[in-house]
């Protein structure tokens, strides 16, 4: 788009992007939005994005969308610069909403994994966590999904910018089978399922390939996880692999925590 | 559709492609149980030979596993994670649309395009959920339009069920394997092989219309004795459900009993039994805009008791424990739906049993709420 139009038109909202410890590919469901990616430019203003444009502007910004967990001091600092600059924050997918799969690091101690990776660890300024955005700074709203769904981002700026309520709903992944008309894949084939406890948002995409959902949206509304582990146990899980299930992209979030931990605990048997 | 049900005559299963042609010269697509992942759903079809020929299907609470076997029957397996519900009542529609041009809105509701449709193999359960879906989306004040039109477009072919399996229980709610009336068309599939073959009844006069070009051959004492057998068997395999009887009155009696906190330990509040069950309504409505906040369009869904966001009233959601959704839909389905629409919400078709992820069955929880009415009982007595 050529510089004269965008100075044409009503003062655009501006809208910044900003990365923490992260994989890119949330904000990369932006540029994903091909065919609606000049409404957004007219929409918005594209304040600050690397990954799109070098130009930069100053804030405030109207809207911030921050991608990625915190993970290291000068993070834990810039978040809240950040958050000064922004009207509007909103944390986009599994690493900042929920600490991502780094926060597997919580489970672990992170200087023993810095000896075995890098040449000169002593270069190496970390903190022994991964964690979430809302962990440090107030959040407007947070967009699950490792990755995000694009559907859901332009739901979400379009809310933001018509001043409604965004229909982004805390329902389990099942609703979305049951609606699509998926086939259960754990009372089918016994298949251990995460659907039940799983934020929707996906349109349940990996039981539509037959494959159980591996919580990617995080803990949905009141998920009740000590069921379904006793489940997947009666469906002749290790309960190994219950831990495994619970502590993946988003092993962060408190319940799936949680639920891995008590997994790890009933283990002995 | 006429009261009166005609026996119109056997039809040999080799002959079967037959009825389906008739039944689409007479204007009508077919849909009907489709084999798909290992399951029994409901798909369109054209051709006989994409039934599940040779299926079979066991379930039990949170199981269901269907094969196909060495046989030749049609329809030797019960109702599947489909519903007609699905059809009649979609899960997710455009209500309308609107355009702003310079100044003004411009709405526009979308025609509906659903096509005469036959609903090829309705179970007996599900023949008395349509008749419970019309009692609440067509006779009780307000007419849901486009379920108004779809419903005056189906052709209904029923079949009777020779294989129930444990989730069944019609006959505890004034069902049973034999469909009675309610139908255009009903099918008894008798024998297999050689001797394999269907009665056709008719209960209306397009049913008999459409037979009648058929040549059947006439039924005779045999098939009748048959037919009267199958049934006997098949109401022998339901399982009875005493406690359905009163069903009403026991939750009427037990708001209060500690059962609900019992079953929420184990419900996932995953809405699986309200989705698959062919009779809950419960629908949400969708606004969005575009970007530019020029195309604003709202859609309606399928929605559940088991969400937040179903009971939010200014303020938050006045349910937030799953004590109280799982009570919600319990005692509407069993109670209170006898006030609302003068019918149980429940037809037996247990699907909501083989469905739950969790294993839940409404069978037993009713059992449980019946025994602690009675322990209620003896502590106050
Ligand atoms: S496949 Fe998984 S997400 Fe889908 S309905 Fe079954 S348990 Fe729920
Ligand atoms: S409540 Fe369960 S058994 Fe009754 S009609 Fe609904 S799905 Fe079928
Ligand atoms: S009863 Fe079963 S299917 Fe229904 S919400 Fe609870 S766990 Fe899900």
């Amino acid at each position: 788009m050529s510089k004269s139009q965008k100075a044409e038109g009503p003062k655009r909202p501006k809208l910044a992007v900003f990365k923490f410890a992260s994989c890119d590919g949330c904000q990369l469901s932006l540029l994903d939005c091909e065919d609606e990616l000049l409404d957004v430019t007219g929409a918005v203003e594209l304040a600050y994005f690397p990954e799109a444009t070098r130009a930069t502007l100053a804030g405030p910004y109207d809207l911030t969308l921050v991608e990625g967990s915190i993970t290291t001091p000068h993070d834990a600092e810039r978040i809240h610069a950040i958050r000064r600059q922004s009207k509007y924050l909103v944390t986009i997918g599994a690493c900042a909403t929920a600490g991502g799969i780094q926060s597997l690091r919580n489970y672990a101690n992170v200087n023993s994994f810095i000896d075995i990776v890098y040449a000169h660890p002593e270069y190496i300024d970390t903190l022994r966590t991964s964690t979430p955005i809302s962990d440090h700074v107030p959040v407007d709203f947070e967009l699950n999904g490792c990755p995000i769904n694009k559907y859901q981002l332009l739901e979400l700026i379009s809310a933001l910018l018509n001043g409604r309520k965004p229909n982004i709903v805390p329902h389990s992944v099942c609703m979305e089978c049951k609606r699509r008309g998926t086939v259960c894949v754990m009372v089918s084939h016994g298949v251990a399922c995460l659907g039940p406890v799983t934020h929707a948002g996906c349109n349940a995409l990996c039981p539509s390939y037959s494959r159980g959902c591996f919580g990617c949206y995080g803990p949905k509304e009141t998920p009740n996880t000590n069921s379904i582990s006793a489940r997947f146990e009666a469906l002749g899980l290790p309960p190994e692999e219950t831990v495994r299930l619970f502590r993946s992209f988003n092993a962060g979030a408190t319940e799936f925590h949680n639920a891995s931990l008590a997994a790890e605990h009933s283990k002995p048997k | 559709m006429s009261k009166s049900i005609t026996l119109s005559g056997v039809l040999p299963a080799a002959g079967f492609q037959r009825l389906l042609d008739a039944v689409r010269d007479a204007g009508f697509r077919t849909i009907g149980p489709r084999a798909r992942n290992g399951a029994i759903v409901l798909d369109e079809l054209s051709d006989v030979a994409e039934l599940p020929v040779g299926w079979n299907d066991e379930q039990v609470a949170g199981s269901y596993r269907a094969a196909k076997g060495s046989g030749d029957r049609l329809f030797d397996y019960v109702v599947g994670p489909t519903s007609w519900k699905r059809f009649l009542y979609p899960p997710r529609r455009e209500l309308w649309h609107a355009q702003k041009e310079g100044q003004a809105w411009v709405p526009e509701a979308p025609a509906d395009d659903f096509e005469p449709t036959a609903f090829l193999g309705v179970r007996n359960c599900d023949i008395a959920a349509i008749r419970t879906l019309d009692r609440v989306l067509l006779d009780s004040g307000y007419r849901e339009p486009v379920y108004d039109s779809r419903r005056s477009k189906i052709f209904i072919i029923a079949v009777s069920c020779a294989a129930p399996v444990s989730t069944c229980f019609c006959t505890s709610m004034g069902g049973g394997p034999t469909p009675t009336d309610g139908f255009d068309l009903s099918l008894v599939e008798l024998g297999s092989g050689n001797d394999h073959r269907f009665i056709i009844s008719s209960g209306s006069e397009r049913g008999a219309e459409i037979v009648s070009a058929l040549n059947l051959d006439e039924v005779v004492e045999r098939d009748l004795d048959a037919a009267a057998t199958q049934d006997r068997t098949s109401v022998e395999k339901i399982n009875q459900v005493p406690a359905m009887a009163n069903a009403r009155s026991t939750i009427a009696a037990t708001m209060r009993s500690d059962h609900w906190d019992e079953v929420a330990d184990r419900c996932l509040s995953c809405a699986n039994c309200t989705l698959v069950c062919p009779t809950c309504f419960c629908v949400d409505i969708e606004d969005t805009t575009d970007l530019s906040g020029t195309s604003v369009s709202r859609h309606q869904q399928w929605d559940s008791c088991f969400t937040m966001s179903h009971s939010y009233l200014h303020g938050g959601s006045i349910r937030k424990t799953t004590a109280a959704r799982y009570r919600q839909w319990l005692s509407h389905k069993l109670g209170t739906w006898h006030d609302q629409f003068g019918s149980s919400g429940c037809v037996g078709c247990g699907r909501c049993v083989t469905w739950c992820p969790a294993a839940i069955d409404i069978r037993v929880e009713l059992e449980a709420l019946e025994e602690s009415l009675k322990e209620m009982t003896t502590e106050e007595a």
